[in-house]
């Protein structure tokens, strides 16, 4: 029991590094947005898959559910041809900075 | 300067016709967002969720909303269809008709909001040469 307890203080220590490894650097963003502004930087810019629509807003939208849907693609939760490849190239810290990034715009 | 006047004629054009495709009814919209109660998550403005990984949709283009609520109903359709797997808005895409989506979309994307497309500054724009 005690060993139990040991290794799930542990592994309580490990899962908070792992968290504090991520730390959003927004100015890191900008080397990293290459492939996100060709469509979310032109405004009116449309995609499809079957409905055709214009590609999201994303300036100004929460950081976190920035880093959700960008998860989600790479869960594959949530799915679209040009997302899902784009997602999965990301880091952790990737998807950190460049929800930050965008969060910030006005 | 006549260029200019035509070109501004010609996007003001598309704006309209789009709008005009969208179709959706705004007071309808408005009903059906009451009536489904997206402000107890997405915020009494549709702005301000009550968790930061719930989007902000006010001001947010009606076809995306659309399309992102056709993708909630579609939910798991295999790797090349957009489909979406969530556990509150898929039954919630669920029940919405086809014009029922377009209602909300047209409404929602109605809100003033603080989503915003900037433009990136090293992009050249060059006139439409014909």
């Amino acid at each position: 029991m005690k060993k139990l307890l040991a290794l799930l203080a542990l592994a309580g220590v490990a899962n908070l590094a792992a968290a504090a490894d991520v730390v959003a650097n927004p100015k890191a963003a900008e080397n990293k947005i290459a492939m996100c502004v060709g469509c979310h930087g032109i405004p009116g810019y449309k995609a499809t898959f079957p409905e055709v629509f214009q590609v999201p807003k994303i300036g100004g939208q929460s950081a976190k559910y920035i880093e959700n849907a960008l998860k989600s693609y790479q869960k594959g939760d949530r799915k679209n041809p040009s997302m899902d490849g784009i997602a999965r190239g990301l880091s952790d810290q990737d998807i950190a900075d460049i929800a930050a990034y965008y969060s910030m715009q006005k | 300067m006549k260029k200019i006047i035509t070109s501004l004629a010609c996007v003001l054009a598309a704006v309209t016709s789009f709008n005009a495709m969208a179709g959706g009814n705004v007071e309808a919209g408005k009903a059906l967002v009451a009536k489904y109660a997206c402000t107890s998550c997405h915020g009494a403005d549709m702005s301000s969720p009550i968790d930061p990984s719930y989007p902000k949709l006010a001001g947010q283009h009606p076809d995306y909303i659309a399309h992102a609520l056709t993708a909630y109903q579609r939910g798991d359709v295999g790797a090349n269809a957009n489909g979406r797997i969530q556990p509150i808005m898929g039954p919630m895409a669920k029940q919405l008709s086809p014009k029922d989506i377009q209602d909300v979309a047209a409404y929602v994307g109605s809100l003033p909001g603080s989503l915003v497309v900037v433009t990136e500054s090293k992009f050249v724009h060059h006139a439409p040469s014909n």
